[in-house]
């Protein structure tokens, strides 16, 4: 992006306050995570006995050590695999599925195909929330109850990228098509040499998005693992408080929901200009 | 035989895990099941006649309606004001976006830990601080402060999404279009008036329609972590709802009927959203 | 190296007729080049050649051999797109050899051969690189290159130059036309440009419609064009064309005439065939153009050597050209022969 600026451009004060404004914006937003995180790094008391420090301590590798090895209910690290796996099941199979999908639909003339693009349409906005209980009976009926396939499947089972991906093959020019024909390539032959290979930002940038969606997912695991360690670290998190009158072990809690938030974040800052095209793009 | 052959993963997992449930939610909301689960009784309409009359439910729709409303006003008001800052730089607005960027990896369900770690009755720093200035907070029993804490967790990670897509708005105004306006001797607020927030018009649509949509569907965690949809009913907003009687409750009928709603107010809000990108390709 | 046979070739979309039957024998080795306004099926034809189309009725063969069934990589064709059409992440080398690779062409003999095409256009340095950091005509090469690795019987073009500048454009014309007469290959090239199809044709297709309405050498069919099509078409500035009735004496059979540009010259008001006006001249340095408007309406536009004085607007003018250069068209926009 060149450098440029919306607003005619300030100078002297007006820059000064610019920044300033900015920067409180900053701090608000991350005060939580801050707080989280000294939470994360000091002793049960100092929680307890309020106010808390506003600056880390020095039980870091203590807390995380409890959390990852033990935790409240399963090892932490147990939870953090189950997340990864989740996530990237979703992010990967969904990928997979939506590319061959929206490769028949956009390269191929048959019966029933404009019937096949209304049906994706129907399912573009339809989250998981709004059929839970119907589709909780049907993983429950396949036994998927506590299961990896259980966590993944229905949350792939939308049309998102399928649409996405017909958007983009549909601005890949036909001639490109016909010469990989002349070549002598068949159809997969030019899906896998040709078409994967253009397509390469466009997973990457999709492939963000569907890891911190599924990453992110708190209903859906809430409802079919009932077995500590099938739990995610994001609805784990919230099994770790006490019921009733007990007090929570904030440290290991607040340990958690640290990292519960460093993969996603990590892969949003590693790839920020994929993912904010992929994300522009896909809300097109 | 081989494009059809490319959708069958589509086709099966989408048959299985999307059309079928959605159909049995249908199916089920015309039902009410006997108490021991053997056979049900068809009903007709009986699941929505019963829902619309019952002040439960009607409760949750204004409450849904004032938290969506208020999540999509702060979070976009909040993003617009730091964006339109960020816009004036010349050099760092990547560095501002970097940071800013954060939130919006944090679940939801993470999110509202984080709050309710902030706003905590016993050990919370802000609760504390707020009764040293003689403030009493008790979200726990407060049905305005539960509302409060819910909408601010709510709308802190959707700071950054909002942020993203009025930086990329203003960003692509052109330039000289506002030098135009300035040089004509409008100052900042008659130019954002003016030319800026008209221009900036599209998006904000756009980001009203996802926000509202975000706001009904996605902050069920935040609401299960931290109010659990109390005190009373102060903070159960329709999905919460769906989830509470359907297998908290175990009332299907009721659930499924719900559900039909809920697919109701996603399909308008899907109409409004396409129409409206209909409309913007012509812009 | 190849024959190219079309036997009343239609086509059809749905149920308009786009191409109404083309006959065309093309020897082996020839150059022939489609030409034709948007829209008149040039593309559509070529298209059924590389069988990127099916051909509604009529047959195609290639060295005697029926081939409108055959997928387009059993055909021994290849072909160069309007836009190239390579393959965005592959450098260069892989764009050209894509085919081979396919086709499970032993290594060597791949790089053997993309080698030579390489060396033949001026790529041999740019082997590693990818399209995008090539200069249009660098891309056209490329194109051009991976046509050429395959060894077909018969080359196809599809407007292969329109997206280049013009001083390119005359540049690559020129080394096509070198190229396929080093290489002898059969040839058939799609253009709307009617001065491409001038200097590249051995023999030229001139299309209008979905109908052949001529086919003939370049020459051939510039001083002897069979329709007032033909006759406006190729040829520029085109033809003018005057009703018979416009003219002093009648001409037998005859319902038009036309006049090629350099055919006439301005002469007194009154001495000549007839007389217009001027509405404005473009001097070009070595000719001029002057536009006129005849009494009736018409435009007319004579060509004259830049030497010669160059008319007012305004001014009054008589037009006169010798009456054996007159092309009399009939009725029905056809050619006529006077005894």
């Amino acid at each position: 992006m060149a450098e440029r600026s919306g607003m005619v451009e300030k100078r002297g004060p007006g820059l000064w306050f610019t920044h300033l404004g900015l920067i409180i914006g900053v701090l608000i937003i991350f005060f939580p995570i801050w707080l989280a995180f000294v939470a994360s790094t000091v002793t049960q008391p100092e929680i307890t006995q309020p106010p808390m420090p506003l600056w880390p301590g020095d039980r870091f590798f203590e807390n995380y050590r409890d959390a990852l090895v033990s935790g409240v209910n399963a090892p932490v690290a147990r939870m953090l695999a189950n997340s990864l796996i989740m996530a990237l099941g979703i992010a990967i199979g969904k990928i997979i599925i939506s590319l061959l999908s929206a490769f028949a639909i956009v390269y191929f003339r048959f019966p029933g195909r404009r019937l096949f693009f209304w049906l994706i349409f129907l399912t573009l906005m339809l989250p998981v929330e709004v059929r839970i209980v119907p589709t909780y009976e049907v993983v429950a009926g396949f036994g998927m109850l506590n299961s990896y396939s259980g966590l993944i499947f229905p949350l792939i089972a939308s049309a998102t990228a399928t649409f996405l991906f017909r958007q983009f093959f549909l601005t890949v020019p036909d001639e490109l098509a016909e010469a990989a024909r002349v070549d002598g390539a068949r159809p997969m032959r030019f899906f896998i040499d040709i078409l994967l290979p253009m397509s390469r930002t466009n997973i990457a940038a999709l492939f963000v998005i569907l890891f911190i969606y599924g990453w992110n997912q708190y209903l859906w695991p809430l409802l079919i693992t009932t077995d500590p360690s099938m739990n995610t670290i994001v609805m784990g998190i919230k099994q770790m408080f006490p019921s009733g009158d007990d007090v929570a072990d904030w440290p290991v809690i607040m340990a958690t929901s640290i990292l519960a938030m460093v993969p996603p974040i990590v892969v949003v800052i590693s790839m920020q200009n994929l993912f904010i095209r992929g994300l522009v793009d896909s809300e097109k | 035989m081989l494009p059809i052959l490319l959708l069958l993963p589509q086709i099966v997992i989408t048959a299985v895990f999307f059309f079928y449930p959605a159909g049995q939610a249908v199916w089920q909301s015309l039902f009410i099941p006997d108490p021991f689960g053997l056979k049900s009784q068809f009903v007709g309409l009986g699941n929505f006649e019963y829902l619309l009359g019952d002040p439960y439910y009607r409760a949750s729709f204004v409450t849904t309606a004032i938290f969506s409303g208020l999540v999509t006003l702060v979070s976009m008001g909040m993003a617009l004001y730091l964006a339109l800052l960020a816009d004036r730089l010349i050099k760092g607005a990547g560095t501002y976006r970097t940071l800013l960027i954060w939130p919006y990896a944090v679940a939801p369900a993470v999110a509202g830990v984080l709050w309710l770690f902030m706003f905590n009755t016993r050990v919370g720093v802000v609760s504390w601080y707020l009764g040293l200035l003689g403030y009493d907070w008790n979200h726990v029993l407060n049905e305005g402060e539960a509302m409060g804490l819910v909408v601010a967790a709510s709308s802190w990670g959707r700071v950054s999404y909002n942020f993203l897509f009025f930086l990329a708005g203003l960003q692509a105004i052109p330039r000289s279009v506002i030098e135009a306006a300035a040089i004509d001797g409008a100052h900042f607020w008659t130019r954002f008036r003016t030319i800026v927030f008209p221009l900036l018009s599209p998006t904000t649509f756009f980001l009203l329609v996802v926000n509202v949509v975000y706001a009904f569907f996605e902050t069920f965690g935040v609401i299960h972590t931290i109010t659990s949809g109390g005190p009373q009913q102060a903070t159960t907003i329709l999905v919460y709802k769906v989830y509470k009687d359907g297998f908290v409750g175990q009332d299907l009928g009721g659930s499924a009927a719900q559900s039909v709603i809920l697919l109701f107010v996603v399909g308008l809000l899907t109409i409004v959203q396409f129409k409206f990108i209909e409309r913007r390709v012509h812009y | 190296m190849a024959t190219l046979k079309l036997n009343n070739i239609k086509k059809r979309f749905g149920s308009t007729d786009v191409i109404h039957g083309v006959d065309l024998d093309v020897a082996d080795g020839e150059f022939i080049v489609i030409v034709g306004p948007s829209g008149c099926g040039k593309s559509t034809l070529l298209r059924m050649v590389a069988g990127l189309e099916t051909v509604s009725s009529g047959e195609i063969s290639i060295d005697g051999k029926r081939v409108n069934d055959l997928e387009p990589m059993d055909r021994d064709i290849a072909m160069v797109f309007q836009n190239y059409a390579l393959y965005p992440h592959m450098s260069v080398f892989e764009n050209i050899s894509y085919g081979l690779k396919i086709a499970k062409t032993p290594k060597a003999e791949i790089a053997e051969r993309v080698a030579t095409a390489a060396k033949m256009l001026q790529l041999a340095p740019y082997l590693d690189r990818k399209p995008r950091e090539l200069s249009g005509g660098q891309r056209q090469r490329v194109a051009m290159g991976r046509a050429i690795v395959r060894k077909p019987s018969v080359f196809l073009f599809d407007e292969p130059l329109s997206n280049l500048d013009a001083k390119l454009r005359v540049q690559m014309r020129l080394e096509i036309k070198a190229l396929q007469k080093e290489l002898g290959i059969t040839s058939l090239y799609v253009t709307h440009d009617q001065v491409e199809a001038m200097t590249l044709a051995d023999r030229m297709v001139v299309m209008n419609g979905g109908v052949a309405d001529q086919i003939g050498a370049p020459l051939e069919v510039y001083a002897n064009p069979a329709t007032t099509f033909v006759a406006g078409f190729i040829g520029s500035p085109a033809t003018n064309f005057l009703p018979v009735a416009a003219l002093s004496s009648p001409r037998a059979g005859a319902a038009t005439i036309g006049i090629r540009p350099e055919h006439a010259r301005l002469v007194h008001a009154g001495t000549g065939q007839t007389n217009g006006m001027v509405k404005f001249s473009e001097a070009l340095g070595a000719e001029t153009l002057v536009h006129l408007v005849l009494p009736a309406g018409e435009s007319f536009t004579v060509r004259q050597d830049g030497t010669m004085p160059c008319p007012q607007e305004g001014e009054h003018c008589g037009i006169d050209w010798a009456q054996d250069s007159e092309i009399p068209f009939g009725a029905d926009s056809r050619r006529i022969e006077i005894p």
